[in-house]
Parts: structure tokens; sequence; C-alpha cells
């Protein structure tokens, strides 16, 4: 096998700034997802609420994570989608409940891909590196459900991104097994495999910030139309409620006898001498 | 379509009104106010302009009335506000409107037809109107008055009765 030593420490360093920048994107399309606000989409917040605290107790754990922790927080989303399920299947269709119970069944193959990572993570010093690549793969598949999900309410086709980011790059980054079991040596070949799929998963965030951020113009433009003919309506209302105002009921008998000089000024302007 | 109104359909808007009773027929300032309505249709409509100067002309005309019937002055002032703050847009007495104005005033001498002498403000409406026309090549703009003589100097389509203007 055409392998090399590896430098453990430099692809350890590596890695820890590239996760901190994939953390980071990945708290960007969040922020931004949250501040979509789309009526009846609760649910898709509750998932966010979710990945957002994995994230943080993932983060505030960073250095003494243990894969165990993993496991009970993947545990924890896939009890917490169970509660949502029950919450919401009264109001959800069967085909909402098809794809809640397809999200159920994928956290449970992620749960058992952490559970394979463990036996890997047993023999090597790179569990960080596994760490993050399922936080990613969760993460990510969390957000093109919601991209998928609010893209559908607004009629934009998201599933590219979905497509990219389930087959071209997650897939085969955790089926691959990117770390050699039995040693530290990593393959050439993989390591620049390795650095494909990170630009894949940079490039896969950037576009999938690029829908988001077009999304959420689209959602303001819409819904400052909606500000706008909601305030032309209430103008429209005072307007009509003035026309139909009897405005001489606050006249008295004596003013409305009174010679209206007014008419007569006007009447005296047609002739144009104003100025003159 | 921009409606420029002039004075006369300014002062039918701020004057008093009420909804006519039972079979009573409806006076001409409840019949220009529900026009101004329909006007301002939800989305859009049309975008009601009035000069300064006729906003001046009919100001000064409601002040001197207070002093004869000052509630009934104050009620119109108050109408006029309305109309200024909420229902429609001015167009402030320019340099520019007061030189296209001074062009129109000659070019009428020099086809022989009759101006008022000093400020004329029929022209100055005018002068509006042809700049409001470069502005937005295409679009439909015209003058609503009670008075169409006033503002057919040049082209019979410059100017129409209010009650005769429709979206």
């Amino acid at each position: 096998m055409n392998s090399i030593e590896f430098d453990t420490k430099e692809l350890r360093e590596s890695l820890s700034k590239s996760i901190s920048e994939y953390s980071k994107s990945l708290e960007t399309i969040f922020a931004a997802t949250e501040s979509i606000k789309i009526k009846d989409k609760q649910i898709a917040g509750e998932y966010l609420v979710i990945f957002q605290e994995g994230l943080k107790y993932l983060n505030e754990n960073k250095s003494k994570f243990e894969i165990t922790d993993f496991k009970v927080l993947a545990k924890k989303i896939e009890e917490e989608l169970r509660a949502l399920l029950d919450k919401y299947s009264d109001f959800l269709t069967e085909q909402d409940l098809e794809e809640i119970n397809k999200k159920i069944i994928h956290l449970n193959l992620i749960y058992q891909q952490v559970e394979s990572f463990e036996i890997i993570l047993n023999s090597t010093k790179y569990e960080k590196i596994f760490d993050v690549l399922a936080e990613i793969y969760r993460g990510l598949d969390i957000v093109a459900q919601l991209v998928e999900n609010k893209g559908k309410q607004l009629e934009i086709d998201f599933s590219y991104i979905i497509r990219e980011i389930s087959t071209k790059i997650l897939a085969p980054i955790t089926e691959r097994k990117i770390i050699n079991e039995s040693s530290d040596r990593i393959d050439k070949e993989e390591l620049e495999e390795i650095d494909r799929y990170r630009r894949l998963i940079d490039r896969t965030i950037n576009s999938t910030l690029w829908y988001l951020d077009k999304y959420k113009q689209e959602i303001e433009e819409e819904n400052r139309k909606k500000e706008q003919l909601e305030k032309e309506e209430k103008s429209l209302e005072r307007l009509k409620a003035w026309v139909e105002e009897d405005q001489l009921k606050d006249l008295t008998q004596e003013d409305l006898e009174e010679e209206d000089v007014l008419m007569k000024i006007i009447d005296e302007n047609r002739e144009r001498k104003l100025f003159s | 379509m921009i409606i420029i109104l002039d004075t006369s359909v300014l002062t039918l808007l701020v004057i008093d009104s009420k909804p006519p009773k039972n079979s009573e027929p409806p006076t001409n300032e409840y019949k220009c106010k529900n026009w101004l309505l329909k006007m301002k249709v939800r989305g859009g409509g049309a975008r009601l302009f009035v000069p300064e100067i006729c906003i001046y002309e009919l100001f000064r005309g409601l002040l001197v009335a207070a002093k004869t019937n000052p509630k009934r002055s104050s009620l119109r002032i108050k109408n006029l506000k309305t109309l200024e703050n909420e229902y429609i847009e001015t167009l402030p007495l320019s340099r520019e409107v007061l030189d296209k104005a001074a062009y129109l005033y000659a070019e009428a001498q020099y086809q022989g037809k009759t101006s008022p002498k000093g400020v004329d403000v029929d022209k100055l409406v005018l002068a509006h109107l042809e700049l409001e026309k470069e502005k937005n090549p295409g679009r439909k703009i015209i003058i609503a008055t009670q008075n169409i003589k006033d503002f057919q100097l040049f082209n019979p389509e410059d100017a129409d009765l209010w009650e005769n203007i429709n979206l």
C-alpha cells in the first residue's frame, strides 16, 4: 500500500482548524435559518433548537468529549423527534409522518455509525475527526431537511443541495472510514480525498448559505409587500370613513347659514388674477 | 396613471360634506371624495399630485374665509391637512417649474392666446404636467379639474373633468 507516515500533530491541528470553521459556518447557516420566520414551520424551528443545543453542548464539552456523550446526544435527538412526531401527529399529513419517520430511521443510522466509530476510535488517536465528521453530517443533514421543507413551501428547488450533501460528500466520508483502523498511517490518496471532501463541504455550505440568503431576501420582500398592502388597506379604510363622515354635524345652523366665502374666493380665482 | 389635481378639485375635496340620505342626490363634494377613494384602490391605483401653488391658493382662501366662518374654515383646513398627509403628494414650486411655466406663457402669447397678467397659476400647473411627462415617459398623466379649457391650451388630452377620469 502506498502510504506515508502521517504527522499526527499536523493533521490534528489542520482538522481542528477546519472543524472550527465548519462549526462556525454551521452556526451561521442556523442563524440565517432561524431568522427566517415561517408560519406553520414550528417543527423545523424545533429541529433547529435541538441541533443548536447539541452543537452548544458539543462545543462546551469539546475538551472532555467522549463518544458516549455523542451517543447520548444522538439518542436525545431521536427522542425529541419522536416527541415532536407525537405532538404534531394530529396536524401532519401521511406524507409528513412518513418524512419524519425517515428522519428517525436516518438518526438511527447515524447512531449506529457513531457506534461503529467507537470501534475505530478505540484503536486510533483521531477520535475528534469522527466526532466532527459526524457532527457535520448530522448538522448538514438537518440543515438540508430544513432547507428542503422551506424550499417546498416557496417552491424553490433545494433538492440538489441535499443530494450533494448526502451522496457526494457525507456518505463517502463515513463509508470510506478515512483512518486506517490498524495504524496511525493514512494513505496519501486518502488524505487528498479528505481535502477534496473538505472543499466540497465548504462549497456546499457556501451554496446553502447563498440559497438561505436569497430565500431570506424573498421572504423579506414578501413581508414588505404584505406590510405595504396592510398599510394601504388601513389607509383606504380611513379614507372611506372620512368620505362617509358627516362633517356638517359639528357645524351649527348659524354656521351653515353663513355665506360660503371660500366658494366666492375660489370663483374669483377662476379669473386668475392671482398676484396681479 | 398620474393625476394632477388643480385648485378647483382640491377645493371640492376639502369642503365639508355628508353622505346623502335616502333618495337625496349626493353633493358634488361627496361625489368628488368618492372619486378620490376610487382612484386610491388597493395595491396601487393612481398617484395623486397637487401643485403647492394650488395648496397656497386654497389655503389663503380658507384663511380669508375664516374671518367670516372660523368653524367651517377650521374644518376645511383640517381636511386639507388630512389630504396632504395621507392621500396626495405635493409638487413643489421649484425654479424648474417656474422656468417651464414661463416658456408655456410665452408660447401661448405667440399663439395669440390670452393669459392673465401677473402670476398665471394655470401655466404653473401645466408646467408641472409637462415636467411629469418628461420624468415618466409613456405613463398617462392628466390634470383633473372643473375648468377644462384653462388647461387645454396646447393639448386637449392634458386635462379632463375629474368625474370623467377613471383608472
